[in-house]
């Protein structure tokens, strides 16, 4: 090895010089095969990812969205968000709980829900589906602090003690208070594991099975796992026995690994897949009205926003964060990052969310206003980072447009781009002044969106956010399940925000997926994550 | 061909290029981080030469301005590593012993390692951003030239003038400094130029790998990075001209070194 050219090797060199570049300038080229889409089959769905998931072990993973994709559509859940229908196109309704695997899920008083699971429920290894399953699964939740004993705790389940087997086939929840989000948290939450067969796995210093549950499938959903090559390629098959109204249409899925969303872009126009994921906004561009291709487009629940540094930094002081707010050309991102597909929300409440009020983010762009407030500060020569995912091309020209307006009112923005691990410690030290986040939330319900993002020591919390009167309105709506009511406190909890300013909600980018023009049956998914269950291919 | 035409052919391109990034605010009315919202992903056009990239920067002013951070990164930091290996070549020749043994050893492991790939773990440790750049492709460059000139060294030192210089009772550095590196140099000066052409594709793969200058600074590989998307979709204008440009570069740079190569040979074949 030597960094410098040998005298026989310079013509070489030269060339090979051509080459790198011509390489370099033509990366993003990689393709699949030209061949003919003949391929196609009405019973074998083909879908590009760019990652493979990171585990199999639903219980431990937060941010991989490849994985939770999949764990939706594998894991047995015995209840599951309906579908309706809105402008033509069908989306899930998260407010609409129907059973699967269950016979019934209710509760008389909002407090204590029964759950009642079909006689006929098995996984796929024939094992029956039983209540012990249910106990067993939530107490390896509480036990080993998994997501779902993070969510139950909004709804006042926090002991394994308050999840009580009546008989063989029926589990009763009790919870320490009723509340409003029950039906919506339980959507997301009752999944099961097949306790016999994880127990089989468990050992004296994994006797949850942990690390088996992370490289083995725990499926019995609308598919099972069929095949899964790391790194490659997982195929699914359409489950048999699965009981709900919602069977998969499609016989097969094959979930294809690329190495890029370009690679899948291209894979998509060549006819080698059926649905390319993860494409960025431009790239969806440039596949509209290409041959064979489709865009399907709804709005989203999907929130882009600007969390601030309310404890430390520039952002400490509620002035700057406001002639923040008046220097931000809204229009202008949604327009050069998301080719105008995308809503503004006037509240860091989204659009459609019960309790949304535009009262709640009153700023427009107004650059005197914006200058007015820096002087008002006293501060001179406010500079400050603005971090973003590196990987988040969105996220990198929202900056860059971001630095570019602040110029203008006198505030020097560095962008700062951060791969995922470092931005993970970053949003665990809650160390950033400011960042370009997303997020979907799960459950429609200002409730779940404050406890996780704006109580005092929320999980995403990422403002550092701490307001005596918000705290106080969300822990009051805790116990009330009076729609009326809860929105009148949410309406207050608005009000709070509209002159705190912790947050700056950017824009609700429309849910975009680019498939093949035989591809129907989408529904649009209200937490971003697609099920395979409702696809067919025409 | 001539060696005078090869060397005169890399010069003028070298030239160009040098001239073009210093006169870059004269040739463009825009700004390189500048954004005109009315015109993303526009083809060329009068009011954008060479068309806008997905933020509606020009490519043309990005195109210019990114040659001053390219080739100016690139000289520099093949002048840092021309420094310090020199200094460490010179030194472990003219002393000889365990220290030079030591310090061979040293850079023999570090040149065990694929340049590109050592480049990249010091990137890595380091982190992005163009100090950090040019210091990564200074590091992987030291070892050769290092090498070089310990060789040289080695020749020099023990020749007449040289045994004179130390009989008179100069000091060691002294002799080192005034007698022996200055006769020690000749491969480096036309290694160098050579290796401007490579320092150059270093910074660019490592920026197209998202090591290289803050966002939204123009560099050539970044803007190649950001671009590869657009060529897909047709859209030639964000990439193939900082590729060209590299091309330019990278081919004057290896001209200018071949021309001076050539006339070294002949002048001591003489």
């Amino acid at each position: 090895m030597t960094a410098t050219p040998r005298p026989g090797h310079r013509r070489l060199t030269t060339i090979c010089a051509a080459l790198f570049v011509a390489s370099l300038a033509f990366a993003g080229c990689a393709s699949g095969s030209n061949d003919d889409s003949d391929g196609e089959s009405n019973t074998e769905l083909r879908i590009a990812v760019t990652a493979y998931p990171s585990s199999w072990d639903q219980d431990f993973v937060a941010f991989d969205l490849v994985a939770l994709e999949l764990y939706k559509n594998i894991y047995p859940y015995l209840v599951d968000y309906g579908t309706k229908s809105v402008d033509g196109g069908e989306i899930l309704d998260v407010e609409t709980i129907v059973p699967t695997y269950a016979e019934s899920f209710d509760s008389p008083d909002g407090q204590n829900w029964t759950l009642k699971i079909k006689d006929d429920a098995t996984f796929p290894n024939g094992d029956p589906i039983t209540a012990e399953d249910v106990k067993w699964s939530k107490d390896r939740a509480f036990a080993a602090n998994a997501n779902v004993a993070g969510v139950y705790q909004l709804i006042g389940l926090t002991e394994p003690d308050q999840v009580e087997v009546v008989d063989e086939k029926t589990v009763v929840f009790h919870q320490s208070v009723p509340s409003a989000l029950s039906a919506q948290i339980q959507a997301i939450s009752l999944f099961v594991y097949n306790s016999k067969e994880l127990q089989k796995h468990a050992t004296g210093d994994d006797p949850w099975a942990q690390d088996w549950t992370a490289k083995n499938p725990s499926d019995g959903g609308y598919f099972t796992v069929e095949s899964a090559t790391p790194g490659q390629e997982i195929v699914l098959k359409k489950n048999p026995d699965y009981l709900g109204d919602n069977a998969p249409i499609v016989d097969e899925v094959h979930i294809t690994v690329a190495s890029n969303t370009a690679a899948a872009a291209a894979m998509l126009e060549a006819g080698d897949i059926d649905i390319a994921e993860g494409l960025s906004s431009s790239e969806i561009d440039d596949l509209e009205g290409a041959d064979g291709v489709k865009i399907v487009s709804a709005p989203s629940s999907e929130m882009v926003y600007l969390p601030l540094n309310t404890a430390s930094g520039p952002f400490a002081d509620p002035t700057l964060r406001q002639a923040f707010a008046y220097a931000l050309p809204y229009d202008q991102i949604i327009d050069t990052v998301y080719g105008g597909e995308g809503r503004r929300p006037k509240s860091f409440v989204p659009i459609d969310m019960p309790g949304y009020s535009e009262t709640g983010f009153p700023y427009e762009q107004d650059v005197d206003k914006a200058k007015q407030l820096v002087a008002q500060s006293g501060e001179s020569n406010v500079a400050f980072d603005l971090a973003f995912p590196a990987e988040d091309s969105a996220a990198k020209q929202i900056a860059v447009i971001i630095q570019d307006a602040l110029a203008d009112v006198g505030i020097t923005v560095t962008p700062l781009p951060l791969d995922p691990a470092a931005m993970g410690e970053h949003r665990e030290a809650k160390d950033l002044d400011a960042q370009v986040a997303r997020g979907q939330d799960w459950v429609s319900d200002v409730e779940y969106l404050a406890n996780n993002q704006l109580v005092t020591g929320g999980y995403l919390n990422n403002s550092n956010y701490s307001n005596a009167t918000v705290d106080a309105l969300v822990k009051e709506a805790s116990t009330i399940t009076d729609k009326a009511q809860r929105e009148e406190l949410w309406l207050q909890l608005q009000g709070e925000l509209a002159k705190d300013v912790p947050i700056i909600p950017l824009v609700q980018p429309n849910y975009e997926l680019a498939v093949r023009e035989n591809v129907s049956g989408v529904v649009v998914p209200g937490d971003g994550l697609l099920r395979y269950n409702t696809i067919s291919l025409d | 061909m001539a060696p005078g035409v090869l060397t005169w052919t890399g010069a003028v391109l070298v030239a160009a290029v040098a001239i073009l990034a210093l006169a870059a605010p004269l040739l463009t009315s825009w700004g390189p981080e500048d954004i005109d919202p009315t015109a993303i992903r526009q083809g060329p056009s009068s009011e954008h030469l060479l068309g806008t990239d997905l933020n509606g920067m020009d490519v043309w002013s990005r195109l210019l301005h990114a040659a001053r951070i390219d080739l100016g990164l690139a000289i520099i930091s093949v002048a840092v590593a021309v420094a310090v290996g020199a200094a460490i070549g010179a030194l472990t020749g003219y002393v000889g012993g365990w220290l030079d043994a030591l310090v061979m050893r040293i850079l023999e492991i570090t040149q065990s390692f694929p340049t590109f790939i050592l480049a990249l773990a010091v990137a890595v440790v380091l982190g992005p951003g163009a100090v950090n750049l040019g210091i990564v492709v200074a590091t992987v460059a030291v070892p050769s030239y290092a090498r070089l000139v310990r060789t040289e060294v080695r020749t020099v030192r023990e020749l007449g003038y040289v045994d004179a210089a130390r009989t008179s009772g100069i000091s060691n550095l002294a002799v080192l400094w005034r007698h022996v590196l200055p006769n020690s140099l000749t491969a480096v000066r036309v290694v160098a130029p050579l290796n401007v052409g490579w320092a150059m594709l270093a910074l660019a793969g490592l920026s197209f790998l998202g090591f290289g200058v803050p966002v939204p600074q123009p560099e050539w590989g970044v803007m190649i990075s950001e671009g590869t998307s657009d060529i897909v979709a047709g859209r030639w204008w964000t990439t193939v001209p900082p590729g060209l440009a590299l091309v330019i570069c990278v081919l004057g740079f290896s001209l200018l070194g071949e021309g001076l190569q050539e006339r070294e040979t002949r002048r001591r074949s003489r």
